[in-house]
């Protein structure tokens, strides 16, 4: 009897430790404010249409996955998608988070919040100067 | 047993590692004047690449700077290079490690002039 609910108990532990692996994970974040996602023409009139953000994320198994040019540029469309003739994002929270799980799983995830603007491009007359 | 070794030993000395990884975007590779006219000219590419022995090659403004001026150098009058990526390789063969670092953008003619700021105090 008593043997029988020794068993039991180990069972349940190994059971709770089992899960609190599966569920558990570690998060690594890092982050930075970014001023501009293009490159803004001084010849240009800029003027901002609203908050936006943007979102990327990729999970892989044993390798964690990299930043990659494809996954910077997604993460900006994203962003400039939620505002029709968004050209660029400003002053903008830019922050990498690598997330990983129990049993080699990686998940990076790329978050922006920033300032959606509309950007015109045209020539300033900097000739009438002193 | 001797020609496996040969063989083993020409695999180790012909195979190489490398490995390429995205530095990310910079908007601007040089400062524009707020009083001036900035054009685009086209899309341009610049490499560095140096070979040292036992350690990698250390990524320094004159890396960064020679890559952008190859990048302009290709240009047709370019002056600025605006909307940056940059890449960086380290290829390694034996003792030998290569750091290759690219960059891509447009190349830009920025026209500095003079804006009217009189009206102030």
């Amino acid at each position: 009897m008593i043997m029988k609910r020794f068993k039991k108990t180990v069972i349940l532990g190994l059971v709770v430790i089992f899960c609190s692996l599966l569920f558990s994970n570690c998060a690594t974040e890092l982050g930075t404010v970014v001023l501009n996602s293009e490159y803004v023409y001084p010849n240009s009139n800029v003027k901002p249409l609203g908050r936006t953000s943007g979102e990327w994320k990729k999970t892989t198994f044993l390798i964690p996955p990299a930043l990659t040019k494809q996954a910077a540029d997604e993460v900006i469309n994203n962003a400039l998608s939620k505002h029709e003739s968004a050209d660029v994002i400003l002053d903008y929270d830019y922050v990498v988070t690598l997330i990983t799980y129990p049993f080699w799983f990686y998940t990076l995830k790329l978050n922006i919040v920033g300032t959606a603007a509309d950007m015109e491009v045209g020539k300033q007359n900097i000739g009438g100067g002193k | 047993m001797k020609k496996i070794c040969i063989l083993f030993a020409a695999a180790i000395l012909f195979s190489n590692c490398s490995q390429t990884f995205y530095l990310g975007k910079s908007p601007q590779a040089h400062f524009t004047y707020p009083n001036a006219n900035v054009e685009p000219v086209g899309q341009v590419t610049g490499i560095y690449k140096k070979t040292k022995l036992f350690g990698p090659p250390p990524v320094t403004p004159t890396v960064q700077r020679t890559a952008w001026n190859d990048a302009l150098s290709k240009s047709n009058g370019g002056n600025v290079l605006i909307n940056v990526d940059t890449y960086y390789k380290l290829s390694i063969f034996l003792i030998f490690q290569t750091l290759t670092y690219r960059v891509e953008g447009t190349a830009a003619k920025q026209d500095v002039g003079l804006q009217n700021i009189g009206g102030g105090k």
